[in-house]
């Protein structure tokens, strides 16, 4: 056993030895180079690379995994990885020190990278030269015309990386079984005081209350309504849950009987945690967003960053990424029911990933058929007046 | 009635005993000092009487009322602390009133009680001051009115006026005798300060390692000294050991360098008549220097020796001289002998009038 | 040699630097005052002033100057969540303060192991806030250590809730922000006179009267210190109601949090920081003008002029 994993990290290096040996003359005292913007990258691979790497991510074991094996892949000499505590810490370090801020990159959630290209903060990102960075059509549309850089250059600000859709209906199997599929279930007087509702955001909430009352999450026409369902759902709820970690825990232990979430959440209580509990898409539909990859303005190595990001996409890279996370890659379904990703789920499943519940379960999970994903909103961009209101309603809501 | 009157009084901390047997009255008007060196009780019977340590058994009576048992606030005593303790959040008035308000006294009253009680400490018109405000006299003048105020059967002082200079305390004891007799309240003083508690008291009260040495007023304490340690105590003593050679009741006779001599003695301090040996004291002021020896009549002891030290001190000098026996102080009045050099060889006399027979403390 | 030259020239420089500091006061108050001043500017002021200049703006900078963001907060709901956090701070202070007090008091006069209690005191304040919070979390939810407790102990049946209340919010503010405030309970108690309770007792105050009179004034500067390390923090809490409040425990910490890292709108929550902080500042003075101490703590009748 161990002389395999000798020989493996061998191989590694000296395939990493090789590639670097290809590139020697661009190295060493040329590592302090002006600065080449991801978009001016000519050649894939590119010719030249810095050899460090700081990178912040919210997934943390990810990108931890994914620095370490790349730093080594690439020999770098230095890189860092680090978590960040709230959502626009990033966004406050980005805005406040615009040169020297020291980051290659992020992992971000959307209305804070929307924030950051309005601010200009963002690179473009080359996503047609890169070769692992392949996204299907019904998830890179919205990024499209949303995030492609208009600067000429091409371009796209922020690479999603994984699908989350929200609000779902999760529920406790031991206290309920086979509930009717909608979100009507969460104004039910049976479940009086065995409701959770997930409102770390306040949008995550009011969604609940667009969909309840029939509006379109994103651009809801009659604001008041949804305050008022939700004011009236107020009575029968046990708590507004402020993180993920206690929702989870309040429908497994059963505290709770049904609230909402978001998917990858369902997911790791389910296969993670074993908990005893399932979940649902509500006929009504909910809405499904993504958390990007972004790299910064002056970021200290752009090029480097841009193969990091490269290498995230790999299949190895995707393949952690639900590993560690459970959230669903942006790729064709086929890729989990009949390509490689669904034959590495079922092959690593029991043994070496250690989760509950059946391989093949998940993968039913992360299939988004046409229909589902018809009915589903994407959830950005927001108009600051919808922010705005949905900030007020949650405001008015959760301390009444 | 006495005011205070102590019984047996014992008071033990873990297995050292403070105070034992200690028995004596106060009686009314009367200005008792507790006087003995530090670690001989004084403050624990002190605060007995005030009820801040409980005995281990005996008893004090005040006003013929047992208060062993009963809390401080329910004593008909107050104390003026050794650093006063005094309230620095109130003002003068506030803090001379706090007693009066404890008791219900009405507002009015405790007005003008305050107000007569500051003018008696000489403190009139001080009663809007803060405390940090005055001097520490002052401050020693209110604390006499906080507890003054209150009439209480006895006051209480616990060496108030260690902390004050040398003129300042002068000067407070006076006055604290002359509001004594005005208002002719019971003072109980306690203090290692001889000289505090000679002037001002009416009787005093030795103490040393716990125990009551001797009880009388300061010119009985002075004179006649029932032991080696009350006349070292008050006032300064020397002492020559010296072979009893006969002893009868009221004459012992004992041999000092070679010659016998006959010592009358009190019949308080009568050694135990088989004693071999006795300390024979005497005062400085009573001892003389001479240049020849003048022996030969009995009626003086007489010890030759050498000048060691000559201190000048205004009104008499003290010499300091190196004997066989002991080193001997001698304080002579500066106008009437011839002055001595060190180094000078000299005779040392008194008289066997002036000597002082006690037990002695050297082990036979 | 050249070494010897070279630091005897040192020294002759660095002396003669010195006698020109010494010859000027206002140098050496610049000098010994200016990096705390610095500090505070940097640190303080500057960022107060950003916050301030935010809050009278529409947007991010650049942006138009406006009134709105303050006109908003006297919305109903936003005065209704002061309202209800100023009930919560109250509560809080008031539970903390006795608490603390006592525990204080009775530290110092009563135990001998004062400096392991007071580590003891100390010591959750080495722990991250929002891992005690959680720690809180586990000992309140429904399968929790109170709950196993409490049917253990056959107090009571099946699983309570304990979680998501307001009761639970005073509890973690309390736990949290208790050893602020025994510290300078523990300091004043700890330095204050013990013959002054002797006094009162000795002119004839009982324990209580003696409390009230003496000990508590003699150590007003404490609790005033403690009071305000509670009440203040307490006021701005977002992290424990938001983990540990259920329906309408939101504080208003919670609504400033909202607007920078939700809501998107920073003017916002710089008005409402901006009005808070004035709102704490204004009341603490009329406290102090009012007169408020002497009420508190029974200062004696001073009576008429002596």
């Amino acid at each position: 056993m161990n002389v395999t994993m000798i020989n493996r990290r061998n191989v590694l290096k000296s395939a990493g030895a090789i590639g670097i040996g290809s590139l020697a003359g661009c190295l060493g005292g040329d590592s302090n180079s002006e600065y080449v913007r991801p978009v001016e990258i000519e050649d894939w691979p590119p010719e030249s690379y810095t050899d460090e790497l700081n990178t912040w991510n919210w997934y943390a074991e990810w990108n931890e995994w994914g620095t370490e094996t790349f730093a080594e892949e690439h020999d770098l000499d230095s890189f860092s990885t680090e978590t960040y505590a709230a959502p626009g810490d990033w966004f406050t370090n980005l805005q406040s020190n615009p040169e020297n801020h020291g980051i290659d990159q992020i992992g971000a959630f959307t209305e804070w990278q929307y924030r950051a290209v309005e601010e200009d903060l963002l690179e473009p990102i080359p996503i047609e030269m890169m070769p692992n960075v392949e996204i299907p059509d019904q998830y890179l549309d919205a990024h499209q015309e949303q995030f492609w850089s208009d600067e000429g250059v091409g371009g796209l600000y922020g690479v999603p990386h994984s699908v989350v859709i929200s609000p779902i209906v999760m529920y406790n199997t031991q206290e309920l079984q086979d509930p009717p599929e909608s979100i009507d279930i969460l104004w039910d007087e049976e479940f009086a005081n065995e409701i959770s509702m997930i409102a770390h955001q306040p949008a995550i909430l009011c969604e609940a209350g667009a969909l309840y009352t029939g509006q379109d999450p994103n651009d809801p026409d009659d604001f008041e309504e949804i305050r008022e369902v939700l004011e009236q759902q107020r009575d029968l709820v046990f708590t507004y849950a402020d993180d993920h970690q206690t929702q989870m825990q309040l429908l497994m232990s059963g505290d709770a009987t049904v609230g909402t979430h978001m998917d990858g959440r369902a997911f790791r209580a389910m296969y993670n945690q074993g908990g005893d509990v399932d979940w649902f898409i509500p006929e009504e539909g909910a809405t499904w967003g993504t958390d990007t990859i972004i790299i910064p303005k002056n970021a200290p190595n752009p090029v480097t960053s841009t193969m990091y990001l490269n290498f995230l996409f790999s299949d190895e890279g995707m393949e952690r990424m639900i590993e560690t996370s459970l959230y669903r890659p942006p790729v064709d379904n086929e890729e989990f029911t009949d390509g490689e990703l669904g034959d590495i789920i079922r092959e690593k499943w029991d043994d070496e990933w250690e989760k509950y519940g059946e391989a093949e379960d998940f993968i039913n999970d992360l299939v988004l058929s046409e229909e589902t994903l018809d009915n589903l909103f994407h959830n950005w961009p927001r108009s600051s007046d919808v922010i705005e209101r949905y900030d007020e309603i949650w405001t008015a809501v959760t301390a009444g | 009635m006495s005011i205070v009157s102590i019984q047996d009084l014992r008071k033990e901390f873990g297995n050292v005993t403070a105070v034992e047997g200690a028995n004596f009255d106060i009686e009314e008007g009367e200005f008792v000092s507790v006087l003995g060196p530090s670690g001989s009780g004084k403050s624990t019977i002190l605060r007995m009487i005030a009820g801040f340590e409980s005995p281990t058994s005996g008893s004090i009576e005040i006003l013929g009322k047992e208060v062993v048992g009963m809390a401080p606030f329910e004593r008909e005593v107050n104390m003026v602390f050794q650093d006063l303790a005094l309230f620095p959040h109130l003002t003068v008035a506030e803090n001379i009133k706090y007693g009066l308000q404890q008791k219900g006294v009405s507002k009015d009253e405790q007005q003008r009680r305050a107000t007569e009680m500051l003018e008696i400490v000489d403190l009139a018109g001080y009663g809007n001051r803060d405390i940090d405000q005055l001097s520490g006299g002052e401050q020693q003048r209110v604390a006499l009115a906080r507890a003054l105020v209150n009439e209480p059967s006895v006051v209480l002082f616990d060496e108030p006026l260690a902390s004050l200079d040398r003129k300042l305390r002068q000067r407070m004891q006076f006055e604290l005798q002359q509001i004594q007799e005005e208002t002719g309240i019971t003072f109980l003083y306690v203090t290692h300060d001889q000289e505090v508690a000679m002037s001002v008291s009416d009787r005093m009260v030795v103490l040393n390692e716990g125990k009551i040495e001797q009880i009388g007023t300061p010119e009985e304490i002075y004179r006649d000294p029932e032991s080696q340690f009350v006349a070292q105590f008050i006032g300064d003593l020397n002492s020559v050991y010296s072979k009893v050679v006969e002893a009868n009741d009221d004459t012992v006779e004992v041999q000092t360098n070679g010659t016998l001599v006959r010592v009358p003695v009190m019949e308080t301090t009568t050694p135990a008549l088989n004693a071999e040996a006795v300390d024979i004291g005497v005062r400085p002021q009573n001892v003389t220097l001479q240049q020849t020896s003048s022996n030969g009549d009995g009626t003086a002891f007489e010890i030759g020796g050498t000048v060691i030290n000559r201190m000048y001190r205004g009104d008499n000098i003290a010499y300091i001289v190196d004997t066989e026996d002991e080193e001997f102080l001698v304080i002579e009045q500066q106008d009437t002998r011839t002055e001595f050099e060190i180094g000078e060889d000299v005779y040392v006399q008194w008289k066997t009038d002036d000597c002082l027979v006690f037990p002695s403390k050297e082990v036979a | 040699m050249a070494t010897k030259t070279e630091t005897s020239k040192f020294n002759e420089y660095s002396q003669s630097v010195l006698d020109y500091i010494r010859d000027r006061p206002r140098l050496q108050v610049l000098l010994l005052a200016g990096p705390t001043a610095g500090l505070l500017v940097a640190f303080f002021i500057v960022p107060v002033l950003i916050m301030v200049w935010y809050a009278f703006l529409t947007g991010l900078p650049p942006a138009d100057y406006t009134m709105e963001n303050f006109s908003r907060i006297f919305d109903p709901l936003y005065l209704g969540i002061i309202g209800d956090t100023f009930l919560i701070t109250v509560a809080t202070t008031i539970f903390t303060v006795t608490l603390g007090y006592t525990l204080a008091y009775s530290m110092v006069r009563f135990s001998r192991k004062t400096t392991l209690l007071l580590l003891l005191v100390i010591l959750p304040f080495w722990t991250n806030y929002i891992v005690r919070m959680y720690a809180w979390i586990n000992i309140l939810q429904a399968d929790g250590v109170l709950n196993w407790l409490l049917n253990t102990g056959g107090v009571v049946e099946g699983s309570q809730r304990f979680m998501f209340s307001h009761e639970a919010v005073l509890v973690g503010l309390i736990y949290v922000w208790l050893p602020l405030a025994v510290l300078p309970f523990y300091a004043s108690i700890k330095t204050m006179d013990e013959d002054l309770i002797e006094a009162a007792k000795d002119l004839g105050a009982g324990p209580l009267k003696t409390f009230f009179t003496v000990t508590l004034p003699m150590t007003k500067n404490g609790i005033y210190a403690g009071l305000i390390l509670v009440a203040v923090p307490a006021f701005g809490a977002f992290v424990t109601p938001a983990l540990l409040g259920g329906t309408g425990s939101v504080m208003i910490g919670m609504v400033i949090d909202n607007q920078f890292n939700q809501a998107f709108n920073w003017n916002f929550g710089a008005a409402l920081g901006v009005f808070l902080t004035l709102a704490v500042v204004a009341s603490l003075l009329l406290a102090v003008l009012a007169g408020v101490e002497d009420k508190i703590l029974k200062r004696p009748d001073t009576g008429g002029e002596n």
